[in-house]
C-alpha cells in the first residue's frame, strides 16, 4: 500500500467516527455496528479456541459479548465512535486475558499481540497517527514477533497442534473474507475531497511549516527534540541498562544451572 | 557570673572527664581512679557552693512563673533551631540550664552519693575500677544535667542519655546471670514510658505558641504561660480536658521512672542485679528522676489536669505502695530486694508529698527526696560491705550477728536503718511527717494507709537489724583474719551521709529555708488548682504546728 | 525562556546528575574492553569500578557544592525541571546515600557483574536528583523507571540461589504494578488538566478541579508511590526480598527506592499542596496506611529471629512514620525538610547497620539469624560499637540523628491540631517504645558475655570507613541538625 492510502485509510476511521455516514454510502448504520461486534465476537471465539476446552464457555462469552453489545446500542447514546472503541477496547482486554491465560506460549504471544493492535486502533481514533503507526510496527511487529521467533526455537519436544493442522480453517477464511471486505468497501465509498486529501503525509522540513502550529506527528517531533531532549536521552538511557542488565541477568540464570 | 559557670562545670566537666578516663581505662585500677575521686569531691565543693549561690541569689529575684532559677546559664549558642514553624513563627528555640533550690538541693545529693561510691568502690569493685569510675562521672554528669536543666527539651534529652551508661553499668559489674535480663527490663520499661511522653512535650510546646507569641522551650516561660491560662480560662473540667492527654503522656513517662504501683516491677529487680555500689547511685539519684520530673515539670505546666484526674488516684497509689512495699519487703529474704522493696515504700511518702499540691506536702516531698536519696545510697553501700564480707546473705533461719565481728559497720547499719525507718531526730522523720500534714488536708484516708505503712517500715527495718547485725548462732560472729571492719575509705564516704541526716533531723532549717521560696511560690499558684475542683476536700482544719 | 535558555539553565543544575548518568553509562559499556576476570585480579578489579565509581560520585558532589552555592533564593523553573530546596535536598540524599553504598560495596559486589553492579547504582543514584527537580510527570516517571530497571538488574545478579532469583522476580512483578498504577494514574491527570506540567496540573487539583477522577488520579499515584516505599498494603514483597537478596543489595534497597519514592511523593505533593478539595479525602487515607504500615511492620519485627526480616521490617515501620511526616506535609503543618531530615538520618543508621553486618560476613561470621549476632562486641569491637550507635540511633534515644528526626516528625505531625493527626502521633510514640524492644533485642546480643566463640579477622578499610562515617553521622547530626 503506498503512503497516501495509509493515510486515506486512517481518515476513514475519522470520518466515520465523526458520524458522517451519509458519505460512507452504507445504508443501514446499525448492520455495521453489529458486523463490528460479530467481528469482535469471532475474534474472542478464535482466540479462545484451544485454551478453553468447553463449548458451554465459548457460548457464554460470545452470548455475553453481544448482550453488552446490545446493551450499549440501548442505553448509550449510540455512535459509531463509541462501538467501534468498545469493539477495540474489547479486543485487547480478550487479548490480554489470553495472554494471561494461554497454556500455550505462542498463543499467549498471539493475545499479547491482538492487545497492542487494538491499542493501536484506539490510538488511530484519537488521530495518534505517529504513535500508533510507530507502536504497530516497533512493539507489535518487531518485539513480539521476536518473541515468537525464540519461542518457536525453544520449543521442547515434538510439533504441537498449530504446528500440524490449521484449527478452524473454515471459520478463518470466513473471516479474512469479511475483513477484506470490509476495507474495500471502506476504501471504496469514501469519495475524494479535500478533507482528505489535503494532508497527505509528506516528510517537509520543519523550517517550511514556518510559524504555523505545524500538525500532529511533526508537532510531536519538534517536542521530542526540543523540550523533551532529556527525557529522550533518558529513555535512550534506559534501554542502554536494559540491554545490558538482560544480557548479564541471563548470564546469570544460566551460570546459577 | 561566676556563679553562672558553675553550672556548666557541674554539668559538662563530669562527663568529659568521665570519657577521657574510660577511654585511658586499663586492665588495673591505679592512680586514675583516685584523679576520678577526688575530681568528685571537688564537685561536692561545686554542689555545695552552688547551693549557697542559690540561697544568696533568692532576694534578687522576680516572680515571673512558678519556675524561676535564681542562676541561669543559658549562652545564646545553646539554641536550637528546626526548619519549620509552629503558628506562623518560625522554631528558634533557646535552651538553658539553671538552677533553683530544688536543683541544688539534688545536685547536693547527686554529687555527694557520687562521692560515696567512688570513694567505697575503692574497695568494693575489683575489676576494671577505673572504666566504672568514668562511667560513674559520666553518669554523674547526665544526672546534674537532668536536674539543671530549664527546659523542656535539654531535660528530655539528660533524661534519656542517662540510660545508656546505666545499663552498661549494670551489666559489665552486676551479676553475670541476672544482670542482662534485668537491664533488658529496666530498659524497655523505662522507654515504654518516656518515648510517649513525648508526645507530651510536643503538646506543651505547641499550645505555648499562639498568633502573637512564639513557641518556646523554656520553663520559666512555659510555668509563667500555664499560670496565667490557669487565671484566665479558670479551674474548669474543660481546662482539665484539653490537657489530659499531655499529662496522660508525662505522668506514663514520671510513673514508670518513679515505679508508680503497677508498673514498679523493674524496681526490685534492677536494685538486685546490679552491684550494690552502683545500685546505690541507682536508687539514690536515678529513683528520684521521676518524681523530679514530677515537682519540675508536671506541677508547674499541667496543674488543673493533675487535680482533676490524678491527684486523688496517684496519692492513693503512693499510699498502697508504702503499705505493699513494706508488706513485701517483710516477707523477703534476699537482702537487696529487700532494701528495694523498702525504697519503693519510702519514695511513696514522695509521692504523696507531691500529690497533697500544697505547701507541706511540697516541702515534704523534696526534703524526702534529699533524705531517702542519702538513706538508701549507704544502705546500699553497706550491702555492697557486708556481701564483700560473707557473700550474700539470706534471711531465714539464719543469724549473722554482723554487728559483734563489724563494729563500725554495725553502728553505721543501725543508724542509717533507723534513719530510714523514721526515727525522730533523724531526716526521715522530717520529710514523712511534712508530706502527711500536706496530704492530711486532701484525704485522710490516704494518709491514714500510710501511716500504717510506717508502722510496717520500722517492723521490717528491725527485722534486719534483728537477723543481720545482732542474733548470732555462734558460729559467724568471729571476724576473720582475711576481712577487716570497714575503713577509712568506706567511713568517709558514709559520714558525711551520716552527719547530713543528723543535721537535717535536727534543725531542718538548714535545707527548708532555701527552699522555702521556691516552696512558697509553687504551693501559692498550685493552690486555685488544688482546691477550687476538690473545694470539699479540705475537711481537717489547719493543723496545729 | 525559550527552549535553549531553559536547556542550559536546566544543564547546569542538572550537572550532578548528569555526571552519574555519564559515570553509569561509561562503566556499563566497559564490560566490553575489560580483560576477563581472573580469580587473582579480582581485588584489583574490585578497587578499579569502586574507585571509578567513587570518583563520578565525587564529581557529582563537587558539582553538586558549586551550583548550589551560586544559589539564588528564588526557585528557577525550567520546562522539564524545578530547581529549589526540594531538589537540592534528593540531591544530597542521593550523594550520601552514594558515598556509604559504594563503601559498603566495595568488597561485596557480586565479583562477575562488576560493571553492571556499578553502573546500574550510579544510574539510580543519577534517577534521584531527576526525580526530585521533575516539574513534567514525563520526567518524574522516566526517574522513577531509571530508579527500577537498574534496580530489576541488581537484585538478579545479587547472588545466583533460588532465594534471590524469587526475590528479584517478586520485585520486578510487582514493580511493573506498580508502574502501571502510576501511569494511570498520571495518564488520568493529564486528560483532566490537558498538560504534563505540575505547576498546572496541582494548580487544576487545587482548584478542584479534579472532582472524582482527580482523585482517582492521586489515589493510584500514591498506590504506585507506595510500592516503592513499602507501605502497607504493598509491602509483602520488603522482607522476602531483604532476605533472599546478598546485604549488599539488602541495604541498597532499604535506602534508595524509598527516596526515590518520598522525593517523587514530595515532590508531586508537596511543593504546591493538593488542595482544600482533595485533603478531606487523602488525608484520612495517608493516615490509615501511615498507621497501618508502623503497627504491621513494628509488630511482625518483634517476633523475627531471621536478622533480615527484621530489617526489612524495621524499614517498613519507619516508611510509616515518615508517612505520618508526609501527612503533615499535605496539612501544611510541615515543610519538606522534616521529611528529608529524616531520611537522611534514616540513611546513616540503616546502612550503618548493614555495613556493621557487612564486616560480620566478611570476616567469616553470618548475619542471618539474630543469634549470629552474639558476643560480637568481643570479636569485632569497632564494628559492634557502630552498630551500637545506629541501634540507639533507630530507637530515638537523644545523643543521636533518629531523636531529632523524629522529634521533628512529632511536632510536624502535632502541630496539624487535629484530633486524627493526635491519635497517629500517639500511636507513633508507642510503635517507637515498641520498636525500641526489638532494637535492644540486637544491642544486647552484640555485647552477650560468656561465649566462647572464635576471633574474627578482618582488615577491610572501605567498611570500616563505611560504618564510621554512618556512625559518626548519626552522632554530628545529633549536635548539628540544620546541616542535615
Amino acid at each position: 500500500m503506498d503512503l497516501s492510502k495509509v493515510n486515506y485509510l486512517t481518515q476513514c476511521v475519522n470520518v466515520i467516527a465523526q458520524s458522517d455516514l451519509d458519505k460512507l454510502g452504507v445504508p443501514n448504520w446499525s448492520l455495521m455496528a453489529f458486523f463490528c461486534i460479530a467481528l469482535a465476537g469471532f475474534g474472542y471465539y478464535c482466540l479462545q479456541y484451544g485454551v478453553v476446552k468447553s463449548n458451554a464457555m465459548i457460548t457464554v462469552g460470545v452470548v455475553a459479548l453481544l448482550a453488552s453489545g446490545l446493551l450499549i446500542a440501548v442505553t448509550q447514546n449510540p455512535s459509531l465512535e463509541l462501538y467501534v472503541f468498545y469493539a477495540f477496547a474489547g479486543l485487547a482486554t480478550a487479548g490480554g486475558v489470553a495472554f494471561l491465560t494461554a497454556r500455550q506460549p505462542v498463543y499467549s504471544a498471539l493475545g499479547f499481540a491482538t492487545a497492542i493492535l487494538s491499542g493501536t486502533g484506539v490510538l488511530f481514533m484519537e488521530s495518534a497517527h505517529f504513535v500508533a503507526a510507530a507502536t504497530m510496527i516497533v512493539y507489535a511487529g518487531a518485539t513480539i514477533i521476536i518473541f515468537l521467533f525464540v519461542l518457536m526455537f525453544a520449543q521442547q519436544g515434538d510439533l504441537t497442534t498449530y504446528d500440524v493442522k490449521l484449527n478452524n480453517p473454515a471459520i478463518a477464511t470466513v473471516i479474512g473474507a469479511i475483513l477484506l471486505g470490509t476495507i474495500v468497501m471502506c476504501v471504496q465509498a469514501v469519495p475524494e475531497s479535500d478533507a482528505i486529501a489535503g494532508n497527505a503525509a509528506t516528510a517537509r522540513p520543519l523550517s517550511q511549516s514556518g510559524e504555523a502550529e505545524p500538525s500532529g506527528t511533526a508537532r510531536l517531533g519538534r517536542s521530542m527534540f526540543t523540550e523533551y531532549l532529556f527525557m529522550v536521552e533518558l529513555a535512550g538511557t534506559l534501554l542502554l541498562v536494559a540491554t545490558i542488565g538482560s544480557i548479564a541477568v541471563a548470564q546469570r540464570s544460566l551460570e546459577a544451572e | 557570673m561566676t556563679s553562672q559557670l558553675l553550672i556548666p562545670l557541674l554539668v559538662f566537666l563530669p562527663i568529659l572527664v568521665g570519657i577521657v578516663l574510660c577511654l585511658v581505662a586499663g586492665k588495673k585500677s591505679s592512680w586514675i581512679s583516685d584523679i576520678a575521686t577526688s575530681f568528685s569531691g571537688l564537685m561536692v565543693i561545686a554542689a555545695i557552693a552552688l547551693l549557697c549561690a542559690v540561697h544568696s541569689a533568692q532576694g534578687n529575684s522576680e516572680a515571673v512563673g512558678l519556675i524561676q532559677p535564681q542562676i541561669v546559664f543559658g549562652p545564646s549558642w545553646m539554641e536550637l533551631k528546626l526548619p519549620f514553624a509552629i503558628q506562623g513563627h518560625s522554631v528558634n528555640w533557646q535552651l538553658q540550664l539553671g538552677a533553683d533550690s530544688f536543683s541544688a538541693m539534688m545536685v547536693l545529693l547527686t554529687s555527694l552519693v557520687t562521692f560515696a561510691v567512688l570513694m567505697t568502690a575503692r574497695t568494693q569493685i575489683t575489676e576494671r575500677r577505673d572504666l566504672y569510675d568514668g562511667m560513674i562521672l559520666i553518669t554523674q554528669g547526665i544526672l546534674m544535667g537532668i536536674f539543671l536543666a530549664m527546659d523542656l527539651l535539654l531535660f528530655y534529652v539528660f533524661f534519656e542519655a542517662v540510660l545508656i551508661p546505666i545499663i552498661l553499668l549494670m551489666n559489665i559489674w552486676g551479676d553475670p546471670k541476672e544482670s542482662l535480663r534485668a537491664s533488658r527490663k529496666f530498659l524497655l520499661f523505662t522507654l515504654a514510658g518516656s518515648i510517649p511522653m513525648i508526645v507530651g512535650i510536643v503538646g506543651i510546646v505547641l499550645q505555648s505558641a499562639t498568633a502573637d507569641r512564639a513557641s518556646t522551650v523554656l520553663l520559666p516561660q512555659l510555668s509563667a504561660i500555664a499560670f496565667e491560662s490557669q487565671l484566665t480560662r479558670g479551674v474548669t473540667e474543660n481546662f482539665a480536658t484539653s490537657q489530659f492527654l499531655i499529662l496522660a503522656a508525662l505522668m506514663l513517662g514520671f510513673g514508670i521512672k518513679m515505679a508508680l504501683l503497677p508498673l514498679h516491677s523493674w524496681l526490685p529487680t534492677t536494685y538486685s542485679a546490679s552491684h550494690p555500689n552502683t545500685t546505690a547511685l541507682i536508687a539514690a539519684v536515678v529513683g528520684k528522676l521521676g518524681v523530679y520530673g514530677l515537682l519540675r515539670i508536671v506541677l508547674p505546666l499541667t496543674p488543673v489536669a493533675l487535680s482533676v484526674y490524678y491527684q486523688i488516684v496517684v496519692g492513693t497509689l503512693g499510699a498502697i505502695a508504702i503499705v505493699y512495699g513494706a508488706l513485701i519487703a517483710l516477707r523477703q529474704t534476699d537482702l537487696r530486694r529487700l532494701m528495694a522493696y523498702s525504697s519503693l515504700s519510702h519514695m511513696g511518702f514522695v509521692t504523696l508529698g507531691l500529690m497533697a499540691m500544697n505547701r507541706e506536702g511540697i516541702a515534704g516531698a523534696t526534703i524526702q527526696m534529699f533524705n531517702h536519696g542519702l538513706i538508701t545510697a549507704a544502705i546500699f553501700l553497706m550491702i555492697g560491705m557486708i556481701e564483700q564480707r560473707r557473700g550474700r546473705l539470706v534471711l531465714g533461719n539464719e543469724n549473722f550477728g554482723l554487728a559483734a565481728a563489724y563494729p563500725h559497720l554495725g553502728f553505721l547499719m543501725v543508724f542509717f536503718t533507723l534513719a530510714g525507718a523514721g526515727l525522730p531526730g533523724l531526716n526521715s522523720f522530717v520529710g514523712e511527717i511534712l508530706a502527711l500534714m500536706g496530704m492530711l488536708r486532701v484525704s485522710a484516708g490516704i494518709v491514714g494507709i500510710a501511716v500504717l505503712g510506717t508502722v510496717l517500715g520500722a517492723w521490717y527495718a528491725l527485722r534486719v537489724l534483728q537477723h543481720v547485725m545482732f542474733s548470732s548462732d555462734g558460729k559467724t560472729n568471729k571476724r576473720d583474719a582475711a576481712t577487716a571492719d570497714i575503713g577509712w575509705a568506706d567511713w568517709a564516704a558514709l559520714a558525711p551521709l551520716a552527719l547530713l541526716c543528723v543535721v537535717i533531723g535536727v534543725r531542718p532549717s538548714t535545707f527548708t529555708d532555701t527552699m522555702k521560696v521556691d516552696v512558697d511560690r509553687m504551693a501559692v499558684s498550685l493552690e486555685p488548682a488544688a482546691k477550687a475542683l476538690h473545694p470539699t476536700i479540705d475537711t481537717l482544719a489547719v493543723v496545729k504546728k | 525562556m525559550s527552549v535553549s535558555e531553559q536547556m542550559l539553565v536546566s544543564l547546569k543544575w542538572m550537572s550532578p546528575a548528569l555526571v552519574l548518568l555519564f559515570g553509569g553509562c561509561l562503566i556499563l559499556c566497559s564490560s566490553v574492553f575489560l580483560s576477563p576476570l581472573k580469580p587473582t585480579g579480582v581485588d584489583n578489579r574490585r578497587n578499579l569500578m569502586a574507585s571509578i565509581s567513587m570518583f563520578f560520585l565525587v564529581a557529582a558532589a563537587a558539582f553538586h557544592l558549586l551550583v548550589t552555592s551560586h544559589i539564588s533564593t528564588n526557585t528557577i523553573d525550567s520546562c522539564l525541571f524545578r530547581f529549589d530546596s526540594i531538589s537540592i535536598a534528593a540531591e544530597r540524599l542521593a550523594l550520601i546515600g552514594g558515598v556509604i553504598l559504594i563503601l559498603l560495596s566495595w568488597s561485596l559486589a557480586p565479583k562477575n557483574y562488576l560493571p553492571e553492579f556499578y553502573g546500574c547504582l550510579l544510574l539510580i543514584l543519577a534517577a534521584i536528583p531527576i526525580i526530585g527537580a521533575s516539574n513534567d510527570l514525563i520526567a518524574m516517571f522516566l526517574g522513577l523507571e531509571l530508579v527500577s530497571i537498574p534496580t530489576y538488574i541488581m537484585l538478579s545478579i545479587a547472588k545466583g540461589d533460588n532465594a534471590s532469583f524469587e526475590a528479584a522476580l517478586k520485585y520486578f512483578t510487582l514493580s511493573g504494578f506498580a508502574s502501571c498504577f502510576f501511569l494511570l494514574g498520571i495518564s488520568f491527570l493529564y486528560g483532566l488538566s490537558g498538560s504534563m506540567d505540575l505547576g498546572s496540573v496541582c494548580a487544576m487539583l487545587g482548584n478542584g478541579g479534579g472532582g472524582k477522577l482527580g482523585l482517582l488520579a492521586v489515589l493510584l499515584i500514591l498506590c504506585g508511590l507506595a510500592f516503592r516505599i513499602t507501605a502497607v498494603p504493598f509491602h509483602f514483597y520488603g522482607p522476602d526480598v531483604f532476605e533472599g537478596t546478598s546485604l549488599t543489595m539488602a541495604a541498597v534497597m532499604s535506602y534508595l527506592p524509598k527516596v526515590a519514592g518520598f522525593v517523587a511523593m514530595v515532590r508531586l505533593f508537596g511543593a504546591s499542596p493538593v488542595g482544600e478539595s482533595l485533603t478531606p479525602m487523602v488525608v484520612p487515607v495517608l493516615l490509615v496506611t501511615s498507621v497501618l504500615t508502623m503497627c504491621i511492620g513494628n509488630a511482625l519485627a518483634v517476633a523475627q529471629t531471621s536478622l533480615r526480616r527484621l530489617l526489612g521490617y524495621s524499614s517498613i515501620a519507619h516508611t510509616g512514620y515518615l508517612l505520618l511526616g508526609f501527612a503533615a506535609l499535605i496539612l501544611s503543618s510541615a515543610e519538606p525538610q522534616v521529611l528529608f531530615t529524616y531520611l537522611a538520618a534514616y540513611a546513616a543508621m540503616t546502612l550503618g547497620v548493614f555495613a556493621c553486618l557487612a564486616e560480620v560476613d566478611e570476616a567469616g561470621g553470618q548475619s542471618i539469624v539474630v543469634g549470629d549476632l552474639s558476643g560480637m562486641y568481643y570479636r569485632r569491637p569497632a564494628a559492634s560499637i557502630a552498630m551500637a550507635i545506629c541501634l540507639l540511633s533507630l530507637i530515638g534515644l537523644p545523643l543521636t540523628a533518629g531523636f531529632v528526626a523524629k522529634l521533628q516528625l512529632f511536632f510536624a505531625a502535632g502541630g496539624a491540631n487535629r484530633w486524627d493527626m493526635t491519635v497517629c502521633v500517639w500511636v507513633m510514640a508507642i510503635n517507637a517504645a515498641v520498636a525500641a524492644g526489638y532494637y535492644f533485642r540486637l544491642l544486647s546480643k552484640l555485647f552477650e558475655r560468656g561465649l566462647d566463640l572464635p576471633p574474627l579477622r578482618l582488615w577491610r578499610p572501605s567498611l570500616f570507613l563505611a560504618y564510621s562515617l554512618c556512625a559518626v553521622l548519626t552522632i554530628v547530626w545529633f549536635f548539628q541538625p540544620t546541616s542535615m
